[in-house]
């Protein structure tokens, strides 16, 4: 039976290049190591179960190109193994340790055996390096894969520079069909944050479509006939853009109405690193005695207030199935609603941060191996699919320029620029008119030593431009971290263009950087030209 | 990020400066800078191990304008102390006249901006000191901005001209391509409805207020803000206050046999030291753990056992309060 409706999943998943050979620990890189523990290995555990269970399923994702480049760092995967091991170790004290405690025995088992088989998957399945996992799934036809900006660089505040977001596109697209072994097809836009002037570069590059907030596709001139149940085409290029559904991310992301607050579901909160004796975990925490989260927690969220009652998995899962039920439902209905409204198939987009699956949401993964099942055997109003096989069966749509927006708190730009952080512009904006310059004038440049003196340049520019800088610096945790990130490129970026200008290049220096920032090894300053 | 989700402590919400004209908000991490500055210094190349920083301008002259949503621009601008000189010298100021700075901003509707072809314009007065402005614009516009002294006579000296921007819509527009089938009157408002994910029925400037409110307050993104960040800890205080307390215990057990020695304790097999110790570690709960410890020497002829029980219970009287005077 035909379906009535499409449902398109799309996980965006995405770290700042955090990498820093030259401390032997840091923080920040622990947000890698979470991610990697939390939700790239369970997400990658869904898709296997899925799959070797033969059930059908389409997932989009994308992989931004500084996560793909951490995950492929035998650094940063040497590190991850490392702290991998240490929390394996805390698993099996837990064990020990909660043997008169049977409520948090079961747990403490629980999460042993959930971090040794994360190990297995990483050490010994995917050789230490997830990109394998992810490509495979992407050949065996279940996740369609996408890139997002180099560095996820937030288009909308480049004063228009097109050189600027082109070089974010192009490097994005090379690094992408460096890791994943073909071109990338669609693009997942930096926090959704759409230029109009960045379509062409994107054709350019060969990419047939991309995502924007509600409101970009509601927004677009001339309005859309089908509202965001449709992709539109933008004029003179041919990319298609397709808008998020709101109803379904409601449902998942809302604080007031979202499955993640359901009472029994896991508590972030109460992590051992923070609840236990300090001599006790203090192996496991910060080095320098700071307590942090370890990712072994105990409590439900129980309700609004600070009384937390321990977990129960069983009731959890079941919690995740009916959720999964509901979501599929919902989805049903809305789809039969629209059919008969706009006359064909709506298409809806349900774009979440892949992140949002494991480590906020402890059930998520959970919820999405019963979404998919349900989705394949339960009914057959809706079909999962992904936005290229869409096109594919529908090519024609109304052409229409998406509006300007941004998934972001009130759906523009303020989150990026305010008086937290609105100072970082002035320095980008010259940063890359500088760039622009100088990839001009040393257009086929021969020299290697000046060579590689611009291509660091652009991997500075390129690692100030992280829109993650401005987004922490909103937020206010870890400012200084992100204060310290913005500097320092962009006063590496002064000096190296600096010193190519007087050409009085500091080898010392340039292999400082190279080792430091060691990103986009393939990168061609031509990019800029 | 669903709000309770998040590691934010403290909620920052970018407030709109409430004034059309209004004042800049420098940052704690603002580059403090005067009307022009001077030149950055060059420092010599030492490694990145000197404290890495920012010049105060580029000895540039320059006006920006970035878009920050339908009704707002914030705009930045470096002057360097010649270009103020040359211009304030032009305007050739009478005695008792003054000049101030003034930023400009021209409605041009789509046109190239050539100095002139403006529909209108607005006048923002703006500190000497100030490096960039916010100001309120109207959606669906095209603006360009100059940079200038202003003489009390109204003669206007530019220091810098901007780049173009379009303020994106606000709302649904107004172009409606008839290629695509003509529709019911209310047929677009059922689908703005339903595209944002409300109840049918609503009118449009209704409609179009809840889809702010939504992206206000519920679909934010962003996950990298909350790694790395600390739990909120919040007291059960009485009668609302932020003081709390927590407190559990452990038992550890420890002892010591012959290094070759099989030892059990409550049944499971416990690893000696290569000294023949060993140490447990147990959350100890409320109730009565009797602690089987059994020692069987490596020739299987003899066992000793010893065996601690421990009970713990636990009181936790209502908080006690004390009032100011005692």
């Amino acid at each position: 039976m035909q379906p009535k409706g499409y449902l398109s999943i799309v996980l965006h998943a995405h770290l700042p290049y955090v990498r820093h050979p030259e401390h032997e620990e840091f923080l920040e890189e622990d947000w890698f190591f979470e991610a990697m523990t939390e939700t790239y290995i369970p997400l990658i555990h869904v898709f296997e179960r899925l799959h070797d269970d033969g059930v059908p399923f389409q997932i989009t994702m994308s992989i931004s190109p500084t996560l793909a480049s951490m995950m492929n760092d035998s650094l940063l995967t040497g590190r991850y193994l490392h702290h991998l091991d240490k929390l394996i170790e805390l698993a099996g004290k837990e064990v020990e340790r909660t043997r008169w405690m049977p409520e948090f025995h079961r747990l403490a088992l629980m999460y042993h055996f959930r971090l040794t088989f994360a190990r297995t998957t990483f050490a010994d399945r995917y050789a230490r390096n997830l990109i394998h996992a992810f490509r495979r799934f992407s050949e065996l036809g279940h996740l369609e894969l996408m890139t997002c900006g180099a560095t996820h660089g937030f288009l909308p505040l480049m004063a228009g520079n097109e050189r600027a977001m082109r070089a974010q596109v192009r490097v994005a697209v090379a690094t992408h069909e460096q890791f994943f072994g073909a071109p990338p097809k669609g693009i997942w836009l930096p926090e959704c944050g759409f230029d109009e002037r960045v379509v062409t570069h994107l054709k350019d590059a060969g990419i047939k479509f991309f995502f924007v907030d509600t409101h970009g596709v509601l927004h677009a001139s001339p309005r859309p006939r089908y509202g965001v149940f449709a992709p539109i085409i933008c004029p003179d290029t041919g990319v298609a853009c397709f808008g998020r559904d709101m109803e379904s991310s409601k449902q998942v992301w809302s604080a007031q109405e979202g499955y993640p607050g359901d009472y029994w579901y896991r508590d972030f909160y109460r992590d051992v690193g923070f609840d236990l004796d300090f001599e006790y975990v203090k192996p496991y925490i910060h080095h320098l005695g700071i307590r942090k989260c370890t990712g072994i927690k105990y409590h439900r969220i129980t309700g609004p207030g600070d009384h937390k009652e321990v977990y129960d998995p069983q009731v959890a899962r079941e919690k995740a199935a009916a959720h999964a039920g509901n979501f599929m439902f919902n989805r049903e209905k809305q789809i039969e609603h629209l059919y008969g409204l706009l006359g064909k198939e709506p298409i809806i987009i349900a774009p979440y941060d892949a992140e949002l699956y494991g480590h906020w949401w402890y059930e998520g993964p959970e919820w999405l191996e019963f979404l998919c099942r349900k989705i394949a055997y339960d009914q057959q109003t809706v079909k999962l699919i992904t936005p290229s096989a869409y096109l594919e069966k529908h090519p024609t749509h109304q052409i229409s320029m998406p509006s300007v927006s941004s998934w972001g708190y009130k759906g523009y730009s303020e989150v990026w620029l305010n008086g937290t952080n609105d100072w970082i512009y002035r320095h980008l904006h010259r940063a890359s008119d500088r760039m622009i310059e100088l990839a001009g004038r040393h257009r086929g440049e021969r020299d290697p030593l000046t060579r590689r003196a611009l291509n660091q340049a652009a991997r500075e520019l390129l690692l100030a431009q992280s829109s993650d800088w401005a987004f922490i610096m909103n937020t206010g945790t870890m400012v200084q971290y992100a204060v310290k990130r913005t500097k320092s490129h962009i006063d590496r970026f002064n000096r190296l263009s600096d010193s190519i200008a007087r050409n009085a290049i500091d080898p010392g220096y340039l292999r400082e950087l190279e080792w430091k920032d060691n990103a986009f090894p393939q990168i061609d300053y031509a990019v800029y030209a | 990020m669903p709000d309770h989700l998040t590691a934010k402590v403290e909620e920052k919400r970018p407030e709109a400066p409430a004034a059309a004209h209004t004042d800049p908000k420098p940052a704690a991490a603002h580059v403090p800078g005067s009307g022009g500055g001077p030149l950055p210094g060059r420092r010599p190349f030492g490694g990145t191990s000197e404290a890495e920083d920012i010049p105060q301008g580029y000895g540039i002259n320059c006006l920006v304008l970035l878009v920050r949503d339908p009704s707002w621009i914030h705009s930045y601008w470096e002057i360097t102390p010649g270009k103020n000189e040359e211009a304030l010298a032009s305007l050739e100021l009478q005695p008792g006249e003054t000049a101030s700075r003034v930023l400009r901003v021209y409605d041009v509707a789509g046109a190239e901006f050539n100095g002139y072809n403006a529909q209108l314009f607005f006048d923002i007065r703006v500190d000497d000191f100030a490096r960039n402005w916010y100001f309120r614009v109207d959606p669906n516009r095209t603006y360009c901005a100059e940079i200038g002294l202003l003489s009390s006579s109204g003669r206007f000296a530019v220091l810098a001209r901007s780049n173009t921007v379009r303020t994106p819509r606000a709302g649904m527009s107004d172009v409606i391509d008839d290629k695509w089938g003509t529709v019911a009157e209310d047929y677009y408002e059922n689908l703005y409805a339903l595209s944002g994910g409300f109840d049918v029925g609503k009118s449009s400037l209704e409609l179009r207020r809840m889809l702010e409110e939504r992206l206000r307050a519920e679909l934010s993104s962003g996950a990298v803000s909350s790694f790395g960040a600390s739990p909120v800890r919040k007291g059960a205080g009485a009668k609302g206050r932020n003081f709390w307390f927590v407190l559990d215990a452990e038992l550890i057990v420890y002892g010591a046999t012959a290094p070759d020695a099989a030892v059990t304790v409550q049944g499971r097999q416990v690893r000696l030291r290569p000294d023949g110790s060993f140490t447990l570690r147990f959350a100890l709960p409320d109730g009565v753990q009797r602690i089987d410890a059994v020692a069987r020497a490596a020739d299987g002829l003899e066992e000793r056992s010893i065996i601690p029980i421990v009970s713990r219970t636990t009181e936790v009287p209502e908080p006690v309060l004390h009032t100011e005077e005692s």
